[in-house]
């Protein structure tokens, strides 16, 4: 599932990055540019944070921004965005992240088979670190690979 | 039964996550609860016996009615049975 979503167009690898909006906004590039999402997509992500927090961290290191369906999908998606240097989404230290991966989701339940993954993937955090060592997107297609014929 | 609601801001990203996560915990744990998920909005007027979600999306259900738990880290499924077995467990 996830390997059809995340591929050599979708991942972006980078060292630094000025701040969480650019983060957001650069690891939604790839969705935007092969029509999953819209800018206002886009937007949404980056004005829930403002609202509510970085809520979407949902394991250190890792954050999975996302909007509702009717806010901008086109198409269901996934995209990734690695820095090896982490970028700050509050003052508070839990709130680091290195892994920014957004996802669009067509309707409430199609996506399960995604999280599904996904949840498998960063509940090992053995598999978070070795995706911020990577030095390509093959790197971190295999670590994906190799967790999903675990599973 | 008991029924848990798993909230998040949209309904769809982490709060299906925790459900799916919660209802295979529970049924290794043998108890039995319903498990949903819901966004923030419906989760303010929807009663559960238990509310679980991120610290900062499950600290705007706090009334001092509802019973809420909120998780540091989403995936981490040991604190996840923690917070099951301490409100559902007998």
């Amino acid at each position: 599932m996830i390997e059809q979503y995340l591929n050599q167009n979708t991942i972006q690898l980078q060292e630094t990055i000025d701040d969480w909006q650019s983060a957001i906004t650069l690891a939604a590039q790839p969705l935007i540019k092969n029509h999953s999402i819209s800018n206002e997509y886009l937007q949404t992500m980056i004005n829930s944070v403002n609202e509510l927090g970085p809520y979407i961290i949902i394991t250190p290191l890792v954050a999975l921004p996302h909007a509702r369906p009717e806010q901008g999908v086109q198409k269901m998606g996934l995209s990734l965005l690695r820095l090896k240097q982490a970028v700050a989404f509050s003052n508070n230290s839990d709130h680091l992240v290195n892994l920014v991966i957004v996802l669009a989701a067509t309707d409430n339940s199609s996506h399960i088979g995604i999280l599904t993954e996904l949840s498998d993937l960063l509940g090992e955090e053995a598999n978070v670190q070795a995706m911020i060592a990577a030095n390509s997107s093959d790197e971190i297609i295999t670590i994906i690979n190799t967790q999903l014929q675990l599973t | 039964m008991k029924k848990v609601l798993v909230v998040c801001s949209s309904g769809l990203g982490s709060s299906f996550i925790i459900e799916m996560n919660a209802k295979k915990i529970l049924k290794e744990l043998n108890i039995e609860a319903e498990v949903n998920h819901t966004d923030l909005t419906s989760g303010k007027t929807e009663y559960a016996d238990l509310y679980i979600g991120s610290q900062e999306i499950i600290s705007n259900l706090i009334d001092g009615k509802r019973n809420v738990a909120g998780l540091k880290n989403l995936l981490d499924k040991k604190e996840l049975t923690q917070i099951l077995q301490t409100h559902l467990g007998s």
